[in-house]
Order: C-alpha cells, then sequence, then structure tokens
C-alpha cells in the first residue's frame, strides 16, 4: 500500500464508532484521520496504524461515550461495588475463609485444566495434523481377530504415494529393537543407548513433523546413508559447548553399524508429542548397512514392523483410503513365506488420537507415555468437584452472614428499595467475592502446577494464560459462578419482610435450613470418600511392597550386557537364521568366559543372564506352544524367555520337581515351566510334566523341572504361564547375587573383567529392586494426588461446617442464654448444640459406606494381587472427619455455649 | 459483550482521575490552563487535533487527541469555551471540525489565573531582584 492513500486500521475504526457519541464522531473521525496521515507522512504506515489505535482507545472517556454503551444505571452500580467492598473489610476473617476456599479451588481446577489440555494436546503441532493418520494393522486368523498393532510393511507406504492418489505424503518411522553403544571417537566417550531412542527415518520426516532443527538444513539432513540427526541433549551429552554439526558418532551393536556424520540438531522434542527419540538416520541405513536386510530379499513386503504415518489429502474420505491399502496388501502378500489363513486389514489412526485412544496397540515403544483418558477423566471429575464445593462454602458462608445484613436490607426496603434492586446488589457482591477469587486462584495455580509436574514426572507450562480463548472462558466461568452462587443468597437475603429485620424481636431465619445442610452432607460425603481412597491406595502400594515374589531380588546388581563384540560375526539379515547362529555360538562363548572369570572373586555369589530381568514386560515374547504330537489347535499363549545356566539359584526360585540347568545340556533344547504353565498346558502334576516334550517349531524340546509360580511382573498383573528356555549365552542382562562384601570392591572386580572381555562397550549397571518397585510409580502419584485432594476437600468442607454453625450459634444465642439462666451447664449446652452436627455428619457416613465399597472394590479389581477392604476402610476415614469435624463444631459451640447470660438477654 | 468489558476497563481508570474534580470551580488546573491558552492563540485553527499538535510542539510533551478533547469539552461544560463547527475539508476525508474559541468568563479565568501567579512570585523575595515583573 502506497503512503498516500493510507487508510487507518479498520477495526480499530469499528471500534471507535461502536461507542462514541453519535454528536461527536463526525469531528473525533476527522482530527483522527487528520493525526493518521500527519504521522504517515513524518514516519512510518507502522507506527501510523500504532498511534492510531493508541487514540482511539483514548477516547474511551466518560465524555465521549454514547448512552447505549454505559451499563444501564452505573451510578448505581458505583455504589454496590462501594458496598460490597466495605462489607468484605468489615469482615475480615470471614471474608479470608470464602475467598480463601474459592481461589484454592479455583486454583486447583485452573491446574487440572492445563494438566488435562496438556494431554489432551499430544501431537497437534505439526501442520496440519488432522490429515496425518498412523497405519494400523489388524491381523485376522481364521475368521479369529489375532492382534493389531502399528507396523507396516516397508513397502506399504511408499506404495500407497503411487498408487493411492489421496495419500499426499508417507513417512516410515523404526524404532530400533537393540540398544548400541555410541562413542564419540575424538574423546572415546561412550554410552549405552536405549534402543528405542535410536530411530530410523524417511528423509520426509523432518518436512513432515514439525520437529524444528537448531542447526542443519530439514530439506537434506537425512538424505545421506551415513546422516545422523541429534537431538539438543545428545549434542551436549557427546560434544559438550562443542559445535558438533559435521562431527563423526560410531554406533556399535544395535540395528545398524557404523559411523555417522551428525548433519542436524534438533531443539528437544516437545514432551506432548508421541514420537520420542533422540538418534535419527535415514530409513536406507537400515535395510543396507544394518540388520533389515530382509528388505532386500523380500522386495520390502516382507512382514516388518515399520511405523508408516501418511498425510491424507483434504477432501479425501478416509474408508476409501482405508479399503485401498487393504487392497494393497493383498495384492502384494508374500506365496509361501506369509501364512495363508491369516487376512490383514488397515485402519488409519488420526495422529491426535494416538496419545489416550491407543488402547491395545500403543506399544511403549511406539508411545513412550501411554495417556490415560479415566484417570484424565477422574481427575476432571475431581476438579469440579473441589470448584462446587468452594461455591457451597460461599452459599453457606453468605448466607450465615445474613443476620449482619438484615438490618442494611430492612433499611433499604423501607426507603423504597426493589427486590431486583436487591438481588442486583449482592449479586454484584458475588461478582466481586468471584472476580477477586479468579485473580488470585491464577496466582495459586502458578505456585501449584510445578509442583504437581513433580508429583506426575513431567514439566508442565502454563500454556493457557497467553491463549484469548482461555480468558474468555475464564470471565464465562467467573460471572456464571457469581450467577451460581450468589443466586440463592441473593433471594434469600433480599425477600426479608422489612418489619421482621427492624423490629425488637428479630426472628429471622434465613432460607431454608434443609438446602444448607444438605450441601454440608455433600461436602463431609465428598471428603469421606477421598480420604477412604487415599487410604486405600497407599494401603495397596505397601502391601504390594511388602508381598512376597516368589524370588529374591534384594541386593541384586544387573549389569546392562555388551552390545556388540570386537571382531565378532556381524548380521546383515535380521531374518537370515545362519548368520544369527554364528553370531551367537561366538557370543556365547565370549559370555561363557566371562562368568567364569567374574565368579572368580569372594564377592560374588551366584551369576546369571538372561534376555530379560523381572519387571520387564515390553520387550517380552509372547509365543503359542502345544505338547509334542498334539493337534494343531491345541497351542496356547506362553511367555517366552531366554534364561542363563544359574538363574534358578540366582534368582531364588523354589523348583517343584525336576532339576535346573546343568552344563552338559545343548542350547535351547530345555526348558523350566512355572505352576500357572503346567496348568495352560493340562499336566496333572509339576512330576508329571518332567521330561514331557513341547512342540517348538518343528522340533521337541524337553520340559526338565518346574518352578514355584513366581511375580515376574508387578502384582497388578496375574501369574502368566511361563517358559523359561535354557540359553547359556543369553547375555542381554548379567545379573548378580551379591554377598556382604563391600559393594565397591565387587563393582570395581566385575567392572574390570567386563572391560577386557567386553572392550569398547559402556560399563552399566542398576538395582534390582529398586527397578521393580518404579512399577508402581504411577500409583504412588495417584495415591500422592489423591491425597492432596481430600485434605483441600476436608479442609473446604470444615470451613462450610463452621459457618453453619456459627449461624446457628447466633440465631440460638438468646435460647442459650435462656437455658443457662435455667442451670444449664455448658457441657449441656454443647452437646446440645453439637447434636444436629452430628446427625448430618451420620447421614453422610451411612450413604459414603456403599460408596466407598463399591468404589473401591471396583478400583482393587486393577490387581491381580490385592489387599482387602477391610473394616478399616470405613473406620479410618469415618474416625478421621469425625475429629475434624467435632474439633470444628465444638470450637464454636463451646464458645456460645461459656457465654455470658447477661449479655445475650439484656439486650431487649 | 468482549467490547463491554474493554470499555468497562479502561472507564475504571478514567473515572478515577475525574473523581475530583467539582464542575462549579472555575479555577484552572495547569492542563486546563495552557489548553485555553492555546485555544487564543490558535484563534480560527483552534480544534483538537490542532491544539493537541501545537501542545506537544510547544512542550515538548506527548498528549492524546482524546485527553486534549476531553479538556476542551470539560472547558465547554464549564462556560469557558464555546464552540461551532466548521467547513469540512478534504484532509480530513471531507469531516468538519469543531473550531473552539475562549468566552468571556474563559478570558477572565485566564487574567485570575495569571493575576494570582503573578501576585505570587512577587511575594517570592529571592526572585524579586531579577525584576520578572516589569
Amino acid at each position: 500500500m502506497s503512503k498516500k492513500n493510507a487508510i487507518p486500521p479498520r477495526f480499530a475504526n469499528r471500534l471507535l464508532s461502536w461507542f462514541i457519541r453519535d454528536e461527536l464522531k463526525e469531528e473525533v473521525e476527522g482530527d483522527l484521520w487528520e493525526r493518521f496521515q500527519e504521522v504517515v507522512r513524518t514516519k512510518s504506515l507502522f507506527r501510523a496504524r500504532m498511534d492510531y489505535w493508541y487514540q482511539v482507545l483514548n477516547y474511551i472517556r466518560p465524555f465521549a461515550l454514547g448512552k447505549s454503551i454505559l451499563p444501564i444505571d452505573f451510578g448505581m452500580h458505583k455504589s454496590h461495588i462501594k458496598v460490597g467492598w466495605r462489607n468484605l473489610f468489615r469482615h475480615k476473617w470471614n471474608s479470608f475463609i470464602t475467598i480463601g476456599g474459592l481461589s484454592l479451588g479455583m486454583g486447583i481446577c485452573l491446574v487440572i485444566c492445563q494438566y488435562v489440555l496438556f494431554e489432551v494436546d499430544h501431537d497437534r503441532f505439526h501442520p496440519d495434523y488432522d490429515r496425518i493418520y498412523r497405519i494400523i494393522v489388524k491381523e485376522v486368523q481364521d475368521g479369529v481377530p489375532s492382534g493389531s498393532g502399528p507396523y507396516a510393511t516397508y513397502k506399504l507406504g511408499e506404495k500407497a504415494r503411487e498408487v493411492i492418489p489421496e495419500v499426499e505424503q508417507y513417512v516410515r518411522f523404526y524404532p530400533s529393537e537393540y540398544s548400541a553403544v555410541i562413542t564419540n571417537p575424538e574423546t572415546e566417550q561412550r554410552f549405552n543407548e536405549d534402543g528405542h531412542t535410536m530411530a530410523f527415518a524417511d528423509s520426509t520426516f523432518l518436512r513432515m513433523f514439525n520437529f524444528p532443527l537448531k542447526r542443519g538444513d530439514p530439506t537434506t539432513a537425512l538424505n545421506r546413508i551415513h546422516n545422523i540427526v541429534i537431538t539438543e541433549k545428545m549434542a551436549k551429552k557427546y560434544f559438550g559447548q562443542e559445535d558438533p554439526m559435521g562431527r563423526t558418532l560410531v554406533v556399535k551393536g544395535g540395528s545398524s553399524y557404523g559411523s555417522c556424520t551428525v548433519t542436524g540438531v534438533l531443539e528437544d522434542l516437545p514432551l506432548n508429542n508421541h514420537l520420542q527419540f533422540a538418534f535419527l538416520r535415514p530409513i536406507e541405513n537400515l535395510w543396507k548397512l544394518g540388520n533389515g536386510g530382509s528388505v532386500n530379499r523380500y522386495g520390502g513386503w516382507a512382514r516388518e514392523w515399520f511405523g508408516t504415518y501418511l498425510k491424507i489429502r483434504e477432501s479425501a474420505d478416509i474408508t476409501i483410503v482405508q479399503e485401498k491399502l487393504d487392497q494393497l496388501i493383498k495384492e502384494n502378500k508374500l506365496k509361501g513365506v506369509d501364512p495363508e489363513n491369516v487376512v490383514e486389514t488397515t485402519q488409519l489412526q488420526p495422529i491426535a488420537d494416538i496419545h489416550l485412544r491407543s488402547g491395545a496397540y500403543s506399544y511403549p515403544d511406539y508411545a513412550a507415555d501411554k495417556g490415560n483418558l479415566s484417570d484424565i477423566q477422574i481427575f476432571v471429575i475431581i476438579a469440579f468437584f473441589i470448584l462446587f464445593i468452594g461455591w457451597v462454602n460461599y452459599i453457606n458462608l453468605s448466607t450465615a452472614q445474613s443476620m449482619g445484613r438484615a438490618k442494611e436490607v430492612g433499611v433499604r426496603k423501607s426507603i423504597g428499595a426493589l427486590k431486583r434492586q436487591l438481588v442486583v446488589q449482592f449479586l454484584t457482591e458475588s461478582v466481586l467475592v468471584n472476580l477477586i477469587s479468579g485473580l488470585l486462584a491464577i496466582g495459586i495455580a502458578l505456585v501449584l502446577l510445578p509442583v504437581l509436574g513433580h508429583v506426575i514426572g513431567k514439566e508442565l507450562y502454563f500454556t493457557v494464560l497467553g491463549t484469548t480463548a482461555f480468558w474468555y472462558w475464564f470471565f464465562v466461568f467467573i460471572l456464571g459462578g457469581a450467577l451460581l452462587s450468589g443466586l440463592y443468597p441473593a433471594f434469600v437475603l433480599s425477600s426479608y419482610r422489612p418489619i421482621s429485620m427492624l423490629g425488637s424481636t428479630k426472628m429471622v431465619r434465613a432460607g431454608s435450613m434443609q438446602l444448607r445442610k444438605g450441601l454440608i452432607v455433600f461436602q463431609f460425603l465428598i471428603s469421606i470418600a477421598l480420604v477412604s481412597g487415599t487410604y486405600l491406595v497407599y494401603k495397596q502400594i505397601s502391601y504390594m511392597k511388602a508381598r512376597e515374589l516368589g524370588m529374591d531380588i534384594e541386593k541384586m546388581l544387573v549389569v546392562i550386557g555388551p552390545k556388540f563384540l570386537l571382531n565378532g560375526p556381524k548380521v546383515t539379515d535380521g531374518m537370515d537364521m545362519v548368520q544369527i547362529r554364528a553370531a551367537n555360538a561366538y557370543s556365547r562363548a565370549r559370555f561363557l568366559a566371562f562368568q567364569e572369570e567374574v565368579a572368580n572373586h569372594h564377592s560374588i555369589g551366584n551369576v546369571t543372564g538372561s534376555r530379560l530381568v523381572p519387571g520387564q514386560v515390553q520387550d517380552i515374547s509372547n509365543v503359542y506352544l502345544k505338547i509334542w504330537g498334539a493337534p494343531e489347535g491345541e497351542a496356547h499363549q506362553f511367555w517366552l524367555i531366554n534364561t542363563g545356566m544359574h538363574f534358578i539359584q540366582t534368582y531364588g526360585l523354589e523348583l517343584l520337581a525336576g532339576n535346573t540347568f546343568h552344563t552338559d545340556m545343548s542350547d535351547e533344547n530345555f526348558v523350566l515351566l512355572n505352576e500357572e504353565a503346567v496348568k495352560t498346558f493340562g499336566f496333572d502334576s509339576p512330576q508329571d510334566a518332567v521330561q514331557q516334550k513341547i512342540t517348538f517349531g518343528e522340533k521337541p524340546i524337553t520340559v526338565i523341572g518346574v518352578v514355584k509360580n513366581f511375580n515376574w511382573e508387578s502384582l497388578k498383573s496375574p501369574f502368566m504361564p511361563m517358559v523359561l528356555r535354557f540359553d547359556g549365552g543369553a547375555n542381554n542382562y548379567i545379573s548378580f547375587r551379591l554377598g556382604v562384601a563391600d559393594l565397591e570392591a565387587s563393582l570395581d572386580h566385575i567392572k574390570s573383567v567386563y572391560h577386557a572381555i567386553y572392550p569398547e562397550n559402556a560399563f552399566d549397571y542398576f538395582f534390582l529392586d529398586a527397578n521393580f518397585n518404579r512399577q508402581y510409580l504411577a500409583d504412588v502419584q495417584f495415591g500422592t494426588l489423591f491425597l492432596a485432594f481430600s485434605i483441600l476437600a476436608i479442609f473446604l468442607a470444615c470451613i462450610g461446617l463452621f459457618a453453619l454453625v456459627s449461624y446457628s450459634a447466633i440465631l440460638r444465642t438468646k435460647e442459650i442464654g435462656i437455658r443457662k439462666v435455667h442451670g444449664a451447664s455448658t457441657t449441656k449446652i454443647t452437646v446440645l448444640l453439637s447434636k444436629e452436627y452430628l446427625y448430618l455428619l451420620l447421614i453422610a457416613i451411612t450413604v459414603a459406606i456403599p460408596l466407598i465399597g463399591y468404589w473401591g472394590n471396583l478400583w482393587l479389581e486393577n490387581f491381580a494381587f490385592r489387599t482387602n477392604l477391610g473394616i478399616d476402610h470405613f473406620l479410618f476415614p469415618v474416625l478421621v472427619i469425625l475429629i475434624i469435624a467435632l474439633f470444628t463444631v465444638g470450637h464454636k459451640t463451646l464458645q456460645s455455649a461459656q457465654s455470658n447470660p447477661v449479655d445475650s438477654l439484656k439486650t431487649d | 459483550m468482549f467490547y463491554k468489558m474493554v470499555i468497562l476497563f479502561f472507564l475504571a481508570g478514567r473515572i478515577g482521575q475525574q473523581m475530583g474534580i467539582n464542575m462549579k470551580d472555575t479555577r484552572l488546573g495547569e492542563f486546563e490552563e495552557i489548553i485555553l491558552l492555546l485555544v487564543g492563540i490558535l484563534e480560527e485553527r483552534a480544534y483538537a487535533f490542532q491544539i493537541a499538535e501545537e501542545f506537544e510542539s510547544q512542550t515538548g510533551k506527548s498528549v492524546s487527541i482524546g485527553a486534549t478533547h476531553s479538556t476542551l469539552d470539560r472547558l465547554c461544560k464549564k462556560g469557558l469555551l464555546t464552540s461551532k463547527l466548521g467547513k469540512p475539508t478534504a484532509v480530513r476525508g471531507g469531516r468538519r471540525k469543531r473550531i473552539y474559541t475562549i468566552s468571556a468568563s474563559g478570558e477572565r479565568a485566564l487574567i485570575a489565573s495569571r493575576d494570582l501567579r503573578t501576585s505570587l512570585w512577587n511575594q517570592f523575595p529571592a526572585f524579586s531582584k531579577f525584576s520578572l515583573n516589569p
């Protein structure tokens, strides 16, 4: 736009002509226009526009406003605000309790809203996220659904882009199955890196997804086979303050060996993102250099594990795209390799649904922290309960105060105030209280959010504050809440008959006590339920931690096994058995040497290797097995875990029948069962199972013994039928049972042997009991939040109770006076006054008991091994609430009972 | 709803500013005095935009047209200024302007204000030797 015919901002003009008085419109517009032209001429168009806005906003002054803009009767509102404000200050303690309770409730509500928003907001930061889908493949075997997962073949996405016009773009993403050691060759620093963090992806990855690069060019970063893109955190870890671009990282082990050149540094990935990784390499690297060689062999249509994301064109019909994908799979089925009786169909899952709505097929390696929709729903419900309690308190307290206001209302009414005007007055006060609480709530939320983040182990930021939608809803809520909580007291107060308030009798009963009593019962119901819930959660957690596992994990040191063997044979095709056998044989020999060497020290009790250690379930193999010779249909599902020679002794498992593994056994031909597996196979007793043969693939393997059931997983899950297969070379994890000797010496010894046998590997270890108990982390977090909520609920409920007691004590001042004059003792009066609240509590308790029973049992059903819902779950919360409530009530009633009857009786 | 809130927000500040002003009092505030004088100086060109510009160039302080206009309006209500609508001009996109002139009581208020100051200056011994008062 040229400077000559520049026009002022249209929106500002609309605002101006909306509020300005009609008589002034012409001259003001003229003046502002002149000013605008002047600034355009002397400064810049931008400055002129900003100045125009400034001038317009500066016209919002009483003299310039049109009549229709000013709220009706503004002077009256001013008076209402003034009266409300004074009233707040007159009753400082009451106002403090009301506003404190309300703002606390609102603050909690805000924090939960932010958390829920964070959970709901996953994977929405990509451009056109609503058009990005993940392919889910569902298998149906002989007409029976046999599983589903976010895994497609290598070629499916590529081909779909070619032949399905609706598909605009595709990306394959492959998290490595195996962990590796990564070395910075310049500093010789090496670290073990978990397989899940080392991903392979198409070069389009950085363009389809919004992962901004701090260094490097997203269009070229992944276009050479030896390129590697790392996150900022990894750049710091391997290169410190130095510039990582163009430097070398050597990857040993994992899905692909070799040195790579850093061509990009990603900003650390956002937390609300299901694609979590730290290293990214081109997908070609996997099958040209790594163990994805089967892509070569079967032309990319063998069943493999490529997460595939498609960007679909805007107008496309998803069901049609799905049908076309199904057709593609059918056409490209590998004859003789893929089973004939399995039919695969696809489902396109919107990327924004992955975090919360993935259910069964969200494997941990694809969604590092799968969200829990029902947890979020529980939190939202609790948040609103707490907010509700806050409002209930306001209702209770403001009606309780009504005695003090009675005279004011009486005077107002007798000089001619209408009921409507009084309602408006009290609503104005309610708005005032809600607004102050709302603003305080934001402050409270700012303090509480990091606390919540700490409890749930996520970093949360108050992002909603920056959005206009938030402020809109904030005011809607404040005003709505003000109306809700203000209406009842407003109507009660304004409906007094003036004569009853100004006369000498003052026998006023403000509204129905029933409603307020009902609200108190409800508040205590919630408090009791929350306390009981907290108690139950803590009891279950301590039960799980204390229970015998059937194995001994204390003083168990686990060393992470070698990721690669120097000079060992390499596997270039993950499906080629010859290569795999050669590599395994070499690895086994090294491991035997390691065991022999390491056991040669007084501090080491037992040593064993295994593919996994207890507590790890996500990588466990699920296999279908049957008794040798049994018909096809009799296969059952088992957990298969490869374990080394001394596994039973090291872990202290109890042998029920047969023998453990011994040295003259050949690998992979002998197994141990647990009791559950004996049952699943249908053997009559552990003794019967020994020496039986089981079909494994094509050949029979022998059961040599049976162990007692033990808890491989947390006690949330029941015993699974397990098959422990003998594998002397299994060394993914090496477990040591340590003696009483000092830890330092043992560790030094193990470390030196490890480095001697496995050069260029990183030495990492952990203690199994700590690792195992980490499975209960989510439950502990759940318990902590519950505890916080229940303390808050009790606090708020007590405030409400206190208000009610104060109110009725004032009402009965005279009665107490008369009773005392007639000789009633302080104790008697205290009991008399407290009685009716005890009765309210009893109602709350009676209603709470079945609720606790129902919800408690429902929650306990999540756990396979659970504590009982005993009488203590009802007694404990009831006692807690009873004591706190009696203290609250007693404090006030005692005060009234001790008052001098002369004071209360002489006034009239 | 939203507009109304913006307006209320701004108004709260403005009302606070105006609370202290008694409409019947004809004594002048400093800003009022300067504005009144500028109206006299600018004669036929005395309308809100021009007055604001002149204020900025004479005092070096910036002022919004709205603030100027609000003061002009107040001075009119006090009877110190009169106003009439002028002719439309092209620079203003064809809109008319309101020209202000000082009324008789406006002149009286200015003279009273000047006299007060002069009398005060004269009573200030430290400055009398500079003979500021001819």
